[in-house]
């Protein structure tokens, strides 16, 4: 069984982000949220096509599978539930949040994460008001 | 022995990994640098498919170099340059080993080196061992190492040539100050973070150690600084261990 990698996780976090906002992604959106360069880009949306977390279809627009989008939301709630915790725990100011927690994201496991949900409470919603849902 | 040709960069680009190159320059040669720890080896080419992606006459070998003293790889690598060549051995998938390819004009490699986890591990290790024992021997080292694939002799020889470790008067070894200071803010980290994982998220048992050894590397030492705050400071870890 062949691991996600920390950048294929940014990637789908990324992917997500666009998704949820009801935005149609293409690979130069994902190229300038994650500050990558275009042809990284390409590099990895072929790895996760083949991974079956996106498809790509003929708009070169990117859309995630029924598992990339599960995949996706479990990245992205990870994210926001550390986000919460860095804020409510250890009062840390919110504009050094979001990249303490994709640092962190990648360090803790599931099961730390789903801990701290309930050390939290089970959080609705990240610092920055986007959902955390299950 | 396998032979292997390849170009770094078509192996990086066949890999789909997304990785970037670096320019190194060293001893007036240049070299194209791809750090691949930590991606999973399985996304790389199998052993057929590298051969199709050669494209010159250097070879692929393996064996273990420190990053920061990559001079010495490098004049061995010179070294090796129409000389005998060591086996490929294959990567393996290591949570915590450091790999780089590497190419030059010459020739291509694969290099394992001592990344900065293991490095803590190793001085975590050596603390671990003086608060036990207070002697610290290569043997010692050796039998406490938390890796199978750790070798004492190259952590050792690692450590002393970054001032942290130092001989002692006899045949032991002992940390230098700065190696002390480091090696004890490491075990201090690792020792809180375990406190919280217990007390705040109620892991239990080896999970405990698992998790902690993991994020030790990982967390600032800001956010464990708060942790240790939000958990009023605490004296001992959940081993009985003392936090100084």
């Amino acid at each position: 069984m062949s691991q996600k990698t920390k950048s294929q996780e940014d990637y789908l976090r990324a992917i997500y982000h666009f998704f949820e906002e009801g935005k149609r992604v293409r690979s130069v959106d994902v190229a300038e949220y994650l500050k990558v360069s275009k042809p990284s880009v390409a590099e990895m949306t072929s790895s996760l096509v083949k991974m079956g977390f996106i498809a790509k279809n003929r708009y070169s627009s990117i859309k995630l599978t029924k598992k990339g989008a599960e995949e996706a939301r479990k990245i992205t709630n990870k994210h926001r539930i550390i986000e919460v915790f860095l804020t409510e725990f250890l009062k840390m100011e919110k504009k050094n949040l979001h990249e303490e927690a994709h640092r962190l994201e990648h360090a803790f496991s599931d099961n730390v994460v789903k801990r701290l949900g309930v050390l939290l409470k089970k959080p609705k919603k990240c610092p920055h008001g986007k959902p955390i849902m299950r | 022995m396998l032979r292997y040709t390849m170009d770094v960069e078509e192996y990086v680009r066949a890999s789909g990994s997304g990785l970037e190159l670096e320019e190194l320059s060293l001893f007036g040669l240049n070299y194209k640098f791809a750090d691949i720890s930590g991606i999973d080896i399985d996304h790389f080419p199998e052993e057929e498919q590298m051969e199709e992606l050669c494209k010159n006459n250097s070879s692929v070998f393996s064996w273990n170099f420190d990053r920061l003293t990559l001079s010495r790889y490098v004049a061995y690598m010179e070294a090796m340059v129409g000389g005998s060549e060591k086996e490929y051995t294959g990567l393996e998938n290591g949570e915590n080993r450091g790999y780089g390819l590497m190419q030059s004009e010459h020739r291509t490699a694969i290099a394992g080196y001592i990344t900065a986890s293991e490095e803590e591990d190793h001085l975590r290790t050596i603390y671990h061992i003086s608060e036990e024992a207070g002697e610290v021997s290569p043997h010692n080292v050796a039998t406490h190492l938390h890796s199978p694939e750790d070798n004492a002799e190259e952590a050792i020889e690692n450590l002393q040539d970054k001032g942290l470790l130092q001989k002692d008067n006899g045949n032991g070894i002992k940390l230098t100050k700065e190696g002390f200071i480091t090696a004890r803010r490491i075990t201090n980290k690792h020792r809180i973070i375990e406190v919280f994982l217990e007390k705040m998220l109620r892991l239990q048992g080896n999970r405990i150690h698992e998790e902690a050894h993991r994020l030790e590397h990982m967390l600032t030492d800001d956010f464990v600084e708060g942790m240790s705050r939000l958990l009023n400071r605490p004296k001992r870890c959940p081993h009985g261990k003392a936090i100084k």
